[in-house]
């Protein structure tokens, strides 16, 4: 499904450059944050900051996934989550599971996953390829920032349009709602990423 | 010392909230009650007509009933979701007529209560066991479905042992008072989770575990 691309991708990799790869550590690493991202999307809306914004964390996962996993295994692990929720794991926001939240208004938001994770991935691995130590925690904050708003707010808008009978203008209006915290979001992802990178070196190194 | 201000709540169970019984539902083969709920779906998603919607509600519920599904099972997904169905319903007064608002709001409460309903009579590790049959045909691609089914194990298991440690890390931010603060409440989850993944990857390793 969405996710044979990525995995087709990962497939032939193996293929050609053997060395330095471990498959069976790709393979925990795609399962763990896939859990990660259901973990975050679980939680109800915490208070944040001095007014005690409501701020739900279902995309921070998603953030952070392609962050530290890279553009492939990323996609791979958000993939990984939306076919399982679809297929009827209780693992979408609000422990709500199966193809039935193709009807509702977060389908759009959902399926645009794997694609913020392969985007904000792409950019992350060629900050941390080439980017210096000092610059890498702005500039993965801006990869995070690029995949949310290139994947997951147009898609999520299209969704809420075709589901909620809505014209377009009217989803934009209801998705900028969203924003102040995605910006918190990213922020966020970004910062952790870099202390990730870090502490374990490992999970790029690999690659 | 000081009595314990709120009670201890049960922990929020994730997976594993199965109906109790053996029912037609509960033996029914895990693929073909995924096609039915896909194919339901694709039918409410298409025909957009709110009687189809209703319908379908009214289907669930009788089955629920016929399979001697305590209703209540059924109907805790609307307690769970009733902010969002109430924000949408005023939208939907608001923006819409009577007859498209009625419309969006059964058919998504038909696609969810028809998940749900999937849900509480079958085992995640089966589910795990469609994705696999589900992936077999893009064997051609590269694609090794025996993989993605033990990612999708690696997920099942990491979902609770993560869980625990949202929680234990909320308490601690909360125990140095940042309940507030979003980096004191991820940040040791995502470590905890890289280690995790480390030690799974390790375990897999040492076993030569390449696919279930």
């Amino acid at each position: 499904m969405s996710q044979s691309p990525s995995e087709t991708s990962h497939a032939r990799e193996g293929t050609r450059r053997t060395r330095g790869r471990n498959s069976s550590q790709d393979i925990a690493l795609i399962g763990v944050f896939a859990a990660l991202i259901a973990v975050l999307a679980f939680t109800p809306p915490i208070p944040v900051g001095n007014f005690g914004v409501p701020i739900t964390l279902q995309t921070l996962g998603v953030a952070i996934t392609g962050l530290v996993l890279g553009p492939w295994r990323g996609a791979a692990a958000a993939g990984l989550y939306l076919v399982l929720g679809l297929l009827g794991l209780p693992i979408f926001a609000g422990f709500v599971g199966g193809f039935g939240v193709l009807a509702g208004p977060s389908a759009g938001y959902l399926l645009a996953f794997p694609l913020t994770a392969l985007i904000t991935g792409l950019l992350a691995r060629s900050v941390l390829r080439r980017g210096t130590v000092r610059w890498q925690a702005p500039l993965l904050f801006l990869a995070a920032l690029a995949g949310s708003f290139l994947a997951t707010h147009p898609l999520g808008i299209l969704g809420m349009s075709i589901n909620l009978e809505v014209s377009l203008r009217e989803a934009f209006f209801f998705d900028i709602v969203f924003w102040p915290g995605d910006v918190i979001k990213s922020l966020v992802a970004a910062g952790a990423a870099a202390l990730v990178h870090r502490a374990a070196p490992w999970i790029l190194a690999m690659r | 010392m000081r009595l314990r201000r709120r009670p201890l709540r049960p922990r929020e169970q994730v997976l594993g909230r199965r109906a109790p019984g053996d029912s037609f539902l509960h033996r029914a083969p895990a693929g073909a009650k995924v096609l039915v709920l896909a194919l339901v779906t694709v039918v409410v998603l298409l025909l957009r007509d709110p009687l189809v919607g209703v319908a379908v509600v009214g289907l669930v519920l009788g089955l629920t009933l016929l399979a001697r599904i305590p209703v209540l099972m059924l109907l805790v997904l609307i307690r769970r979701l009733w902010i969002v169905l109430a924000v949408l319903a005023v939208l939907q007064w608001i923006l819409n007529d009577p007859a498209t608002g009625t419309e969006v709001l059964a058919r998504i409460l038909a696609c969810l209560l028809a998940a749900q309903l999937l849900l509480l009579t079958t085992d995640p590790v089966e589910l795990v066991g469609v994705l696999r049959r589900v992936l077999q045909p893009l064997r051609f691609l590269g694609l090794r479905p025996g993989r993605v089914a033990l990612a999708a194990l690696i997920m099942l298991r990491a979902v609770p042992y993560l869980a625990d440690s949202f929680h234990m890390g909320a308490q601690q931010a909360r125990a140095r008072g940042l309940e507030r603060d979003l980096r004191a409440r991820t940040v040791p989850l995502l470590l905890g989770a890289v280690d995790h993944a480390r030690n799974t990857g390790r375990a897999l390793n040492a076993r030569g575990i390449e696919e279930a």
